[in-house]
């Protein structure tokens, strides 16, 4: 599942909202540098994703820059 | 035979997509969605490449009703065209949407089947996110807006939840929280529930293993606290409501005597 993209972040999200991917989670809480390695994630991402905050989380989801021809407002995402 | 259907996406992107709403997204020959969260976008034209934002419809200086009078008027054009359509709110479809309600009734009134599907709303979020049932002491919800400009009979006993505390006075799609409004809520809630009683600002997680924000202040520091845009304020009960004995006893009573009990508080309220 190596991310070819430079969208990384917003695609490991993706996909833990797929429920059918639950064993991410699991896999997230016992081997987080595997994890990291495997999907290209910044030590900050998954650390992002380790604390649950979810300010961070939108904070570093913004600055991959993945919005599309969305542009991020104080409201969220605004084509 | 065209159809309509209404779904919500729930708060947390995906894994608050009902498998009902999943499937009608699907199906659909045209879906329009209304979220601004890039997670849920990415979900919903995966599940349906068809799919087509209609976040494009907001704008910071336009009226909201203007907004949503369109974001109707495309769904209904479709429907109009012959197309099964299905339209996909955030949260729940019902709750606090008004342009979902009205898709509904026109289709109604235009002869089209139109259904409406729950979703997961902030509301649902806040209860298991803050472990209030509202058996215990009750629910009250408004849009903060709406709360302070028709000041109705609300109940200090009863949990108060207000919705939209970024946008009070705002007609347009702000770029900042309105402090100007948030002011004003603070100090007519202070002069119900006093400047120490706490208020929650609550925004449930949007993301797969995020934490909510929970950010409990007293009612004196509401006015300069960090409001974020899709922020709900919680205000617990000042105290529980007090038992009324005449209604308990009037239920204590069996049925024949209780068809001709005098008037309880309840009646007469």
């Amino acid at each position: 599942m190596t991310n070819g993209n430079n969208c990384p972040f917003r695609d490991f999200l993706i996909a833990l909202a797929d429920p059918a991917n639950d064993d991410l989670r699991t896999r997230l809480d016992d081997d987080p540098d595997g994890i990291q390695e495997e999907f290209g994630l910044s030590t900050a991402q998954i650390a992002a994703l380790a604390s649950g905050n979810q300010k961070k989380i939108a904070k570093l989801l913004k600055q991959e820059g993945c919005g599309g021809t969305y542009e991020v407002t104080y409201w969220g995402l605004v084509r | 035979m065209p159809s309509l259907t209404v779904v919500g996406t729930g708060i947390r992107a995906g894994l608050q997509l009902t498998p009902e709403a999943r499937h009608a997204i699907a199906a659909a020959d045209e879906v329009f969605y209304l979220t601004t969260e890039t997670l849920t976008i990415s979900l919903i034209e995966e599940i349906n490449p068809r799919a087509r934002s209609l976040v494009g419809y907001y704008s910071t200086n336009r009226p909201r009703s203007e907004t949503y009078e369109e974001m109707v008027s495309v769904v209904i054009g479709a429907l109009d065209a012959g197309r099964n359509v299905c339209a996909a709110f955030y949260g729940h479809p019902g709750s606090y949407v008004w342009p979902a309600h009205e898709a509904i009734r026109r289709a109604h009134d235009a002869g089209h089947d139109a259904t409406m599907l729950p979703g997961i709303s902030a509301e649902d979020c806040l209860i298991a996110d803050l472990g209030i049932d509202p058996a215990t002491e009750g629910w009250q919800s408004y849009i903060a807006e709406d709360f302070l400009i028709r000041p109705r009979r609300f109940d200090v006993h009863v949990p108060l939840i207000l919705r939209q505390i970024a946008a009070i006075g705002e007609e347009a799609t702000p770029e900042a929280p309105n402090r100007h409004g948030i002011q004003v809520l603070a100090s007519v809630l202070q002069e119900y529930f006093g400047p120490d009683h706490p208020a929650t600002i609550y925004v449930a997680a949007t993301y797969p293993l995020a934490k909510p924000i929970i950010d409990t202040v007293p009612l004196a520091e509401l006015a300069t606290a960090d409001v974020p845009p899709l922020a709900t304020l919680y205000v617990p009960a000042a105290s529980p409501a007090e038992a009324d004995p005449v209604m308990e006893r009037r239920l204590a009573a069996d049925t024949d005597s209780s068809s001709s009990s005098p008037t309880t508080a309840h009646a007469s309220s």
